[in-house]
């Protein structure tokens, strides 16, 4: 009996003892995640960029195109617009410097969301051929949630020096940020506001293009294997999923398209019977003029740009791809009336901003004294 | 269970410590600390320049009417030293927070990138054959010429002949035994490839 009571003591003083631990090793691991929320940066007044691959999780998941590419697809296509003239659905998983791989994995990643008709990519990022810097790394890769896609991109994108632990567990890379933390990181520690419409980084403001840069010659302006590699995989990635693949060359003057490259992307297109519209060659038809529809001489388009050029790839996915029109079913008219909304709301507040300090102060835009060259 | 807290807590402690680069870069990519993440991105050498006020030895630079213009430093004086430009062009960076700008001049463009609150000299490129190198090599000038100029240490790819010193290289594409393009470049992650 004496026995059966020692050996009933033990066993709650273990089970306490075991509880005691759990309870610890919980609170830890929380503290942790909060430190690693707080220390990471939340791009929320400046480089909003960095919010964009973010936002996609918390969307409705019923696209009809689903665009892939670096800022030449956020800053110059509309997702609102395409909606409003022709009823596609439609979101932009683009970030800054997004590179083909980088386009690959998001594209499998989202395809294990939903299967869209159709899927466009902006080729600029083909000039890359291996992975450029670890800022826009993280751009694209921190806001990706957690999957093989993920590990897959973050393998294939690290420079030498990077470690995949510190795209697993952040706070790893951004620990050091503890001095450098401001009220932002605080206010959106639990909550970001959303800050794209649809993956579109809204601008309103006009600096139209006066000098056109020439191309450098280049040694060899064959597109490198990596890059072909990717391009490669995210053409058999729509081909087995049954998606249209439509490759782009966005209306952006600057960086320089060469000739010889856009060469390589008609042939390829030719050689994958896919489609490829390098809408530099149309320009008029579109109705672009650079000496309003640009916010930074001609690298982005702004909102009247983005509009006129997401007016006139609409008219083509209609009558070319034979996309459904949305706008009578009622289903989607009620998530698109809210983005309706919030799309005109940050047009008024955007005018309203360049009215009041002669630049987009909380959109990201510069100062223009900042601006100022030397002239 | 003690050294399971125990690491736990020096997990937590390292949330403190200091790791220079990992800062430096999230500085960067946050667009902020000047001094600190110019020294990420060229290695000391642009604050270097800009303590001493004068150019650094370690890499190729360009003189043109009197004007040494080394890679990796302040682009300001120099724009200023040889005055207006033919053409400005600026446009956001895509390497960095703020702008590139390129500024043209009889015979050669020069390439800025932004670093903080500052513009560095990314690159020359010539344009014409009225500049040349400080060993004398122009455009079209032969492989040989730029051989006996520069030496032998050179790597070659696809008909360019890059040579590089400290943070710098110097560049010239080769097309019929004529040199075609010559360009100096700053060695700094994004700008390069």
């Amino acid at each position: 009996m004496k026995i059966k009571k020692l050996l009933n003591r033990i066993k709650t003083k273990f089970k306490k003892r075991y509880l005691f631990h759990i309870m610890v090793i919980c609170c830890v691991l929380l503290i942790l995640g909060l430190l690693q929320g707080l220390l990471m940066p939340k791009y929320v007044t400046s480089i909003h960029e960095g919010n964009l691959i973010r936002e996609y999780y918390d969307e409705a998941k019923k696209h009809d195109v689903i665009f892939i590419g670096d800022c030449e697809v956020f800053s110059n296509f509309s997702p609102v617009t395409l909606w409003e003239d022709y009823g596609i659905t439609s979101y932009i998983r683009g970030s800054a410097q997004q590179l083909v791989w980088h386009s690959y994995y998001l594209l499998e990643d989202t395809l294990t969301y939903e299967t869209p008709k159709v899927v466009v990519f902006n080729v600029l990022a083909m000039k890359y051929n291996e992975p450029q810097k670890e800022a826009y790394n993280r751009l694209t890769l921190d806001g990706m949630r957690l999957s093989k896609a993920k590990i897959d991109a973050i393998n294939t994108s690290m420079m030498e020096d990077e470690a995949i632990i510190t795209y697993l567990f952040p706070i790893l890379r951004y620990h050091t940020r503890w001095n450098e933390l401001t009220s932002e990181d605080f206010k959106y520690l639990f909550h970001r506001d959303t800050i794209s419409h649809n993956g579109y980084l809204m601008r309103v403001d006009v600096k139209p293009v006066t000098v056109i840069p020439k191309g450098k010659k280049l040694a060899d302006y064959q597109f490198g294997e990596n890059s072909y590699d990717y391009l490669n995989r995210i053409t058999k990635l729509c081909k087995e999923k049954g998606i249209k693949l439509i490759l782009i060359k966005s209306p952006s003057i600057y960086p320089y398209w060469y000739e010889e490259w856009d060469e390589q992307m008609v042939k390829y297109a030719k050689e994958n019977d896919l489609i490829y519209l390098n809408f530099l060659d149309d320009v008029d038809q579109i109705g672009i003029d650079y000496s309003t529809d640009t916010y930074d001489a001609g690298l982005h388009l702004n909102l009247s740009g983005a509009e006129k050029l997401t007016d006139y790839f609409g008219k083509m996915l209609t009558e070319d791809y034979n996309l459904p029109d949305h706008r009578n079913d009622a289903k989607y008219q009620a998530i698109w009336d809210e983005k309706i909304d919030f799309y005109n709301a940050m047009k008024a507040d955007q005018y309203k901003e360049l009215e009041e300090y002669g630049y987009l102060k909380s959109y990201g835009a510069a100062a223009p004294d900042t601006d100022a060259n030397t002239e | 269970m003690k050294k399971g807290i125990m690491i736990l807590a020096a997990l937590l402690l390292l949330t403190g410590c200091g790791n220079k680069d990992a800062a430096t870069t999230s500085k960067d990519t946050q667009g902020a600390a000047v001094t600190e993440s110019v020294q990420d991105i060229t290695g000391g050498v642009a604050q270097e320049s800009e303590e001493s006020g004068t150019a650094s030895a370690e890499g190729f630079s360009f003189e043109v009417d009197g004007v040494t213009i080394p890679m990796n430093v302040d682009a300001a004086p120099i724009i200023e030293a040889l005055g207006e430009p033919v053409e400005y062009f600026e446009a956001a960076s895509c390497a960095f927070q703020g702008l590139d700008k390129i500024y043209t001049y009889n015979g050669f463009e020069i390439n800025t990138y932004p670093n903080g609150d500052k513009d560095y000299i990314a690159s020359i490129y010539f344009l014409d054959d009225s500049v040349a190198t400080d060993k004398g090599i122009y455009l079209g000038s032969t492989l040989e010429e730029v051989t006996a100029a520069y030496g032998e240490g050179y790597t070659e790819e696809s008909g360019e002949y890059t040579y590089t010193l400290g943070d710098t290289t110097l560049a010239f594409i080769m097309e019929d035994d004529a040199v075609t393009s010559i360009t100096y470049t700053a060695i700094v992650e994004g700008l390069n490839k």
